[in-house]
C-alpha cells in the first residue's frame, strides 16, 4: 500500500528512529570517560510494510576479554595486598642495612662486648654493653609488636573485604535478577548489563572469580577454587575477625558457602584476589617472620645462658644476660619457643636502675654463685666475655620452621632473616608490578573493544543529522503536495 | 415524460455523488484511526426499458465497498500490548455482552480487571494455555476467553530437572572410605563442593550441597545434602542423611564418564519433586575443579513481571527468575471474502452470508499473517486520493446539477408554451 499518507508515516518513523539513535550517541558520548560503560549500538529494523524502528540495543562486549581482565585484576589485587603489607612491615622494622635493624643491634652488642673485654675493669664499658643488650631486646619486642600489628591490620582488611564481597553479591543479585527477568526498556537492560559487569570487576579485586552464563543470560559466580559464590542467590561469605593477635594465635579462616577457602587446611583454596593476598600475609609471611624473630631471641637466650661452674657441676644451665618468661630454664636448642621475641628482656640483675650489677656480664652468676665464672671477682677477668663474643660466630641449631636452615651462627641467622623479608618484599614488588602492567594492558584491550570512540560517535552523529534532514525534507515535500491538492479543492 | 426522467436521473447522480462524498468524509475523518479500512463507492447503472423512439433515462445506484482486506502500514509503539497483524486475519474481540466480532484495531491495554481492551472497548479473546487442559480445539468461537493478565499472579513450579557440568581434578587426593560425605561422619571430608538452588512444591528455595570426593583413580562419589541440615560449624555431620548419592566412573584415557557409569542423579527435594540432574558431560581432567554449567529449573512464587507476545500470537508471562510461561494464544479469524463483511462502529466487522463463514486459525499458520507486538496498523486511508476523489465528486455533482438545471429550464420553456 503505497500512498502519500504511508509515505508520511515512513518519514515520521525515520525521524523517530534517527532521534532514538541520536539519543544513544549522546549517551555514548556522555559516558565516554567511564571505563565500565560499554558502547551501545541501536539495531534498526524494517517493520512489515516498510517503516523503520529501533528494535533493540546491543552492547560492545567481549566475554573472553572480560574473563581475562577479571583473572588479571584478582591476581594484581592479591599481589598488591602482599606488597602493601610487606611495605608496612619494612617501614616499621627498617632497612636491614640501617643501624636500627636487629642485625645491626646484635653487631653493636658484640662490639661493645669486645670493647669491654679489652678493658674489663671499666664500669662505663659495662654500662654501655648493658645499653646495647637492652636496645637489642627492645628491638626484638618492637619487631614482634610490628609484625602482630601487620597481622591485625591484614585481619581487619580481610573482614572488610568479606563484608564488601557480601555487599557486592547482594548488588549483583539485583542487577542479575533484572537481566534475567528482562525488566525495563532496551536501554535499561543494556545499562543493567553494564552494572553487572562493573560489579564483577569490583568483585574480582576482592576474590578470584570465574563465571558461567546460564539460560536467560543468568550468571553464576564461582571462586577460582570452584566454590559457589552466586547461583540464583548470593552464598554467604563469613570470617570471624580476631580481636588480639599474638605470636601463635592463628587468624580465623574465610568460609564461602560453608567451604574454607583460606587458612590451613583450606579444602578448596582461593589462589588470587585481595582476600587471598591478605590471608597469605596474615597466615604465612608474617607468621614465618615471627618465627625467625623468635629464633633470634631464643638464640640470644641460649648464647648468654650460663652453666654450673662448681667443681662438680650438678645444676642445669640457667639464663644469663637475656631472660624470658620461662626463666631460669634455658630453652632446648633447635626448638622454637613461640612468642619469645616478644617476651625477651635484659636480666634485671644486670640493670643498676633495678638494683642490679652490670659487672655480672663480665663475671656471670645471674643464676646464683654456683654459676659465677669469676668467683673471686677479679677486675681483669676476660674469660667469660671472650666466650660470649665467640658465641656470636658459633654455629648453633635453629628450628626448621623459620625456613632459614637448621644450622647457622646467630649473626648469619639474623642477617638471613633480614634478607628473607627484604627478598620477599622485592619479589612481591616485582610480582605486583608485573600484574599491574598486565592488568593495564588487558584493561586497554577491553576498553578498545567496549569503550566509546568519540571520533566514531561524531561520524555517526553527522550521518544521523543527514538522515534526519532527509526525513524532514520528505515530510515538507509531502506537505507541499497535499497543500497543492487542497488548493485545487478550494 | 423523458424530461422528468432527465431530472430524476440527475437527482440519482447527485445522490450517488453525495454518497461518494460521504465516504470521502468518513475516510478523511478516520485517517488516523488504528485498523480503519477505507470505504469507497461503486456505482452501477439502472436502465429502464425503452420502446420505440422514446428513451427513458435510467439512474445510478451506489454500493459502498470497504477495503477490509487492505493492509495498513505498521508503525512502532512502545507498548507490548499494542498488536498489529501483518498479512491476513483478524483479532477476535467481544463486546461486553460477549458477542464476538472481528477487528484489526489492536491498540489493547489492560483494564482494571487486567483484561486487554482496545480503544473502542472490545475485549481481546484468546485460548488459555493451561498445561492441565487438553489441547486447543479450534471450532468456532467456543473455548475462547478474554485475555486477562492479572490472573497470572503467583505461580510457582517445583524443580524437576537440571544439569551439572564440571571438571573434577584428576590429581586430587583420595578420600578415605570412612571419611566420605556419604558416611556423614564428623571426620567427613571431600574434594570439591558446590551448591544449587532448587524449589519445592510450594516454591520454597531448597539449597542443596553437592559433594564430590575421589574414592579411587577415576572413581568419584557424588553426594547431595540439604543445606538446611548442615551443622553450624564444620562440614559434617548433617542432621539428616544424604538426599542422594552415586558413584561416577571416568575413562582414564578420555577423561569422560565411562559407559557403565551413572550419568544422572535423581535428587528427591524435601517437600518437592525429584530432580533428575543430568551429569553426562562431567569430566575428570588434570585441572582444578571448575563448574562449567549448573542449572536447575523451577521458580519461586512470583507474579508475572512482564508480558511478551510472540509473532505466532502466544502470550508469555515472564517470571522473576526469567522463566517464560506461555499463558494464552491469540487466534486469528478469517473469512473467505473479507471485503464483504459488514463493518460496525468501533472498527469491528461482522461476517455476513456474502463474506462466508468464520474460520479460526493461528498466526503464521495456514496463510494467516503474523502478529507484531509493539506495533499498530495504521488506517488505509490515503489523503491524496481522498482529496482527488473529493474534487472529482464535486465536479460530477456540479455536472449532475447542471443536467437537473437544464431539465428544469426545459420544463420552464414547456410550461411557458401555454400563455
Amino acid at each position: 500500500m503505497s500512498s502519500l499518507s504511508s509515505a508520511l508515516n515512513y518519514a515520521i518513523s525515520g525521524l523517530t528512529t534517527t532521534a532514538a539513535q541520536t539519543a544513544l550517541v549522546a549517551r555514548n558520548v556522555t559516558f565516554a570517560s567511564d571505563p565500565d560503560y560499554s558502547r551501545k549500538i541501536a539495531n534498526v529494523i524494517t517493520l512489515p510494510g516498510g517503516a523503520s524502528a529501533v528494535a533493540s540495543y546491543s552492547r560492545s562486549a567481549d566475554k573472553r576479554l572480560l574473563d581475562k581482565f577479571l583473572d588479571v585484576s584478582s591476581s594484581a589485587a592479591g599481589k598488591q595486598a602482599i606488597l602493601d603489607a610487606l611495605d608496612r612491615l619494612s617501614e616499621t622494622i627498617g632497612d636491614p642495612e640501617s643501624d636500627s635493624s636487629i642485625t645491626a643491634m646484635a653487631g653493636k652488642l658484640q662490639q661493645s662486648l669486645q670493647a669491654y673485654e679489652a678493658n674489663p675493669a671499666n664500669g662505663v664499658l659495662a654500662a654501655d654493653a648493658l645499653r646495647m643488650a637492652t636496645n637489642l631486646a627492645n628491638g626484638l619486642n618492637q619487631a614482634t609488636a610490628a609484625v602482630q600489628d601487620v597481622r591485625k591490620t591484614a585481619d581487619e582488611e580481610m573482614a572488610a573485604s568479606v563484608s564488601r564481597i557480601n555487599t557486592l553479591l547482594d548488588q549483583f543479585k539485583v542487577a542479575n535478577d533484572a537481566i534475567v527477568r528482562g525488566d525495563g526498556t532496551a536501554t535499561q537492560l543494556a545499562d543493567n548489563l553494564d552494572q553487572r559487569d562493573r560489579i564483577l570487576k569490583q568483585l574480582s579485586e576482592e576474590i578470584g572469580i570465574r563465571t558461567t552464563t546460564r539460560p536467560n543470560n543468568d550468571i553464576a559466580i564461582y571462586t577460582d577454587g570452584g566454590v559457589t559464590l552466586f547461583e540464583t542467590n548470593p552464598r554467604k561469605v563469613t570470617m570471624e575477625p580476631t580481636q588480639t593477635f599474638q605470636p601463635g594465635v592463628a587468624g580465623q579462616p574465610v568460609y564461602v558457602d560453608g567451604v574454607r577457602i583460606t587458612g590451613l587446611p583450606a579444602i578448596m583454596p582461593s589462589s588470587t584476589g585481595k582476600l587471598q593476598g591478605l590471608a597469605e600475609v596474615r597466615d604465612r609471611v608474617t607468621v614465618t617472620y615471627q618465627t625467625q624473630l623468635d629464633e633470634i631471641a631464643r638464640g640470644l637466650v641460649e648464647m648468654f645462658a650460663e652453666s654450673d661452674q662448681q667443681p662438680v657441676p650438678s645444676l642445669p644451665d640457667a639464663v644469663g644476660l637475656f631472660t624470658y618468661d620461662g626463666a631460669p630454664a634455658v630453652p632446648p636448642p633447635g626448638i622454637i619457643v613461640t612468642g619469645l621475641a616478644g617476651g625477651i628482656r635484659v636480666n634485671p640483675l644486670a640493670d643498676p636502675a633495678q638494683g642490679g650489677n652490670p659487672a655480672l656480664i663480665r663475671d656471670g652468676g645471674f643464676g646464683g654463685a654456683a654459676y659465677s665464672y669469676n668467683p673471686t671477682s677479679a677486675a681483669g677477668f676476660q674469660g667469660r666475655l671472650a666466650q660470649l663474643i665467640g658465641a656470636f660466630e658459633t654455629p648453633r641449631a635453629f628450628d626448621q620452621v623459620a625456613q632459614l636452615g637448621s644450622q647457622a651462627s646467630l649473626k648469619t641467622f639474623g642477617a638471613n632473616a633480614s634478607g628473607w623479608i627484604e627478598a620477599k618484599r622485592q619479589q612481591a614488588n616485582q610480582n605486583a608490578e608485573f600484574d599491574q602492567a598486565l592488568k593495564s594492558r588487558t584493561s586497554e584491550s577491553l576498553l578498545r573493544v567496549t569503550g566509546v570512540n568519540i571520533d566514531e560517535e561524531m561520524a555517526a552523529l553527522l550521518d544521523l543529522e543527514k538522515a534526519y534532514q532527509a526525513s524532514s525534507k520528505v515530510i515538507s515535500v509531502i506537505d507541499g503536495m497535499l497543500a497543492q491538492l487542497l488548493e485545487a479543492v478550494g | 415524460m423523458s424530461l422528468y426522467g432527465v431530472m430524476r436521473t440527475s437527482v440519482s447522480g447527485m445522490t450517488a455523488q453525495a454518497n461518494r462524498l460521504s465516504t470521502v468524509a468518513e475516510n478523511v475523518a478516520n485517517v488516523n484511526t488504528t485498523g480503519y479500512k477505507r470505504s469507497s463507492c461503486e456505482f452501477y447503472s439502472l436502465l429502464l426499458a425503452t420502446c420505440g423512439g422514446n428513451y427513458e433515462s435510467g439512474s445510478v445506484l451506489t454500493q459502498v465497498r470497504y477495503g477490509i482486506s487492505g493492509q495498513g502500514s505498521i508503525i512502532n509503539t512502545p507498548s507490548v500490548t499494542d498488536l498489529a497483524i501483518s498479512g491476513d486475519g483478524f483479532f477476535i474481540v467481544s463486546d461486553n455482552n460477549g458477542t464476538p466480532f472481528l477487528t484489526r484495531a489492536g491498540s489493547f491495554v489492560p483494564n482494571g480487571d487486567g483484561e486487554l481492551v482496545n480503544a473502542a472497548g472490545f475485549h481481546l479473546m484468546g485460548y488459555p494455555l493451561d498445561p492441565n487442559l487438553p489441547g486447543i480445539t479450534v471450532n468456532g468461537f467456543t473455548g475462547l476467553e478474554r485475555i486477562t493478565l492479572s490472573d497470572l499472579e503467583l505461580t510457582s513450579s517445583p524443580s524437576t530437572s537440571g544439569n551439572f557440568i564440571a571438571n573434577l581434578p584428576s590429581d586430587a587426593t583420595i578420600v578415605a572410605a570412612a571419611d566420605l560425605p556419604s558416611a556423614n561422619a564428623a571426620t567427613g571430608t571431600y574434594t570439591a563442593k558446590s551448591s544449587l538452588v532448587t524449589y519445592d512444591s510450594l516454591g520454597h528455595e531448597v539449597v542443596v550441597d553437592i559433594f564430590f570426593s575421589k574414592t579411587a583413580a577415576g572413581s568419584w562419589e557424588m553426594t547431595v545434602y540439604n543445606k538446611a541440615d548442615a551443622p553450624a560449624t564444620g562440614d559434617f555431620p548433617y542432621a539428616a542423611g544424604p538426599l542422594a548419592t552415586t558413584s561416577l566412573d571416568f575413562d582414564m584415557t578420555t577423561g569422560k564418564l565411562t559407559g557403565a557409569s551413572a550419568s544422572s542423579l535423581s535428587i528427591p527435594i524435601p517437600g518437592g519433586q525429584t530432580v533428575a540432574l543430568d551429569l553426562t558431560q562431567m569430566t575428570q581432567l588434570a585441572t582444578s575443579y571448575t563448574v562449567l554449567s549448573a542449572k536447575v529449573n523451577g521458580n519461586s512464587p512470583s507474579g508475572a513481571e512482564l508480558i511478551e507476545i510472540s509473532k505466532d500470537g502466544t502470550v508469555f508471562a515472564t517470571y522473576d527468575n526469567g522463566t517464560r510461561v506461555p499463558v494464552y494464544r491469540i487466534p486469528l479469524a478469517h473469512v473467505p471474502s473479507p471485503d464483504m463483511m459488514s463493518p460496525l462502529a468501533g472498527n469491528v466487522f461482522l461476517p455476513t452470508s456474502e463474506s462466508g463463514d468464520v474460520q479460526i486459525g493461528f498466526a503464521e499458520e495456514g496463510g494467516l499473517g503474523s502478529i507484531n507486538s509493539g506495533a499498530l496498523e495504521q488506517s488505509t486511508v490515503d489523503l491524496a486520493s481522498e482529496l482527488t476523489t473529493m474534487i472529482d465528486s464535486q465536479r460530477s455533482y456540479s455536472a449532475n446539477s447542471k443536467v437537473f438545471q437544464t431539465g428544469s429550464e426545459l420544463m420552464d420553456v414547456l410550461v411557458n408554451l401555454k400563455r
